[in-house]
């Protein structure tokens, strides 16, 4: 299954939703989209709104492959569960977000090798299609500053 | 201890539940918006829920500032029942419905207050990141070059 997520905004994401509407028939895989506050509603496949985050984890868990806009959340939660993920920046000009930081922390994400980034939305197709779907490494990367953390809060403990 | 998390209902509310690891051994409780995100969390934690900013999305910044004011003012009488209620030792604010007056009455009655800048935040810190710093007891930041801009911020890792 592709899980297609635009995350908890409150904009819309219609330049990637509708795009993955009109690539559906041709994937030979179950698309399942959560479209948040988008406009344009798909007809080729299932899809929802918004979920509890209880609920949401149940497709992050099912999909292969997800394909979700460049938001921390949607990354932490694909690589929870080793998905490969396929990442679509939201761009101010398209009034799809406040600013432009998902095209920054899109870019920086790609040279740390976090996942496959597409910018031009007509490149998603043969992204998807070149993903095969296996499993990815974790990175655990969270480990020291939860560990320095700790250490913090265990020393502010002790005074 | 007891440790007041102060998040808001998207991607932060991940973030800080990706390091929930350094919170055991604590108590620990939740601020943020009640959305559909979020109702599920109470079934696991402790959970208070403050209305959502107004007026986020105005493409006007004028607007914007005096509807952020005017939603700081409005949170206010909810921090300080959730906070003599609650009475944590800590604060750690990853942003948030609340956030602001959190720390800023927190700091009054003397909690620690930790703050951990969004993943997303390269180049700078947020304007609410900028408002809270000179209050904060220690600021965490995820990328090196901020350690360097600002010289409180440390520096510690990434939450992925």
């Amino acid at each position: 299954m592709i899980f297609v997520t635009v995350g908890g905004s409150s904009s819309g994401f219609s330049r990637l939703i509708k795009k993955m509407d009109d690539i559906t028939e041709s994937i030979e895989n179950e698309v399942v989209m959560q479209i948040g506050k988008t406009d344009y509603k798909p007809e080729n496949s299932k899809f929802f709104d918004y979920v509890s985050k209880e609920e949401i984890e149940k497709y992050y868990r099912k999909a292969n492959i997800i394909v979700g806009h460049a938001g921390i959340g949607t990354i932490i939660s694909s690589y929870k569960y080793k998905t490969q993920i396929i990442i679509v920046p939201r761009r101010k000009e398209y009034d799809e977000h406040f600013d432009d930081h998902q095209m920054e922390i899109a870019k920086r994400l790609e040279e740390e090798g976090i996942g496959i980034v597409i910018y031009d939305v007509d490149d998603l197709e043969s992204a998807i299609k070149s993903v095969k779907g296996s499993k990815i490494n974790s990175l655990d990367r969270e480990k020291s500053l939860v560990k320095n953390l700790k250490k913090y809060l265990d020393k502010l403990e002790e005074k | 201890m007891k440790i007041c998390i102060s998040v808001g209902q998207g991607g932060h509310l991940d973030q800080s539940l990706q390091i929930k690891q350094a919170f055991k051994g604590h108590e620990k409780f939740f601020v943020t918006a009640f959305s559909k995100i979020t109702s599920s969390l109470k079934n696991d934690e402790d959970v208070y829920f403050v209305r959502e900013h107004f007026g986020q999305n105005s493409s006007s910044n004028i607007i914007k500032t005096f509807l952020l004011i005017l939603y700081q003012i409005y949170t206010i009488p909810h921090s300080i029942y959730i906070l003599l209620k609650m009475n944590p030792d800590v604060i750690i604010c990853n942003g948030g419905p609340a956030s602001l007056t959190l720390t800023y009455l927190g700091k009054i009655l003397g909690i620690n207050i930790i703050y951990l800048e969004s993943l997303t935040r390269i180049d700078d810190i947020s304007l609410r990141a900028k408002l809270i710093y000179p209050i904060s007891d220690l600021f965490l930041v995820q990328w090196k070059s901020l350690e360097k801009k600002y010289e409180k911020a440390k520096y510690w890792g990434k939450v992925i």
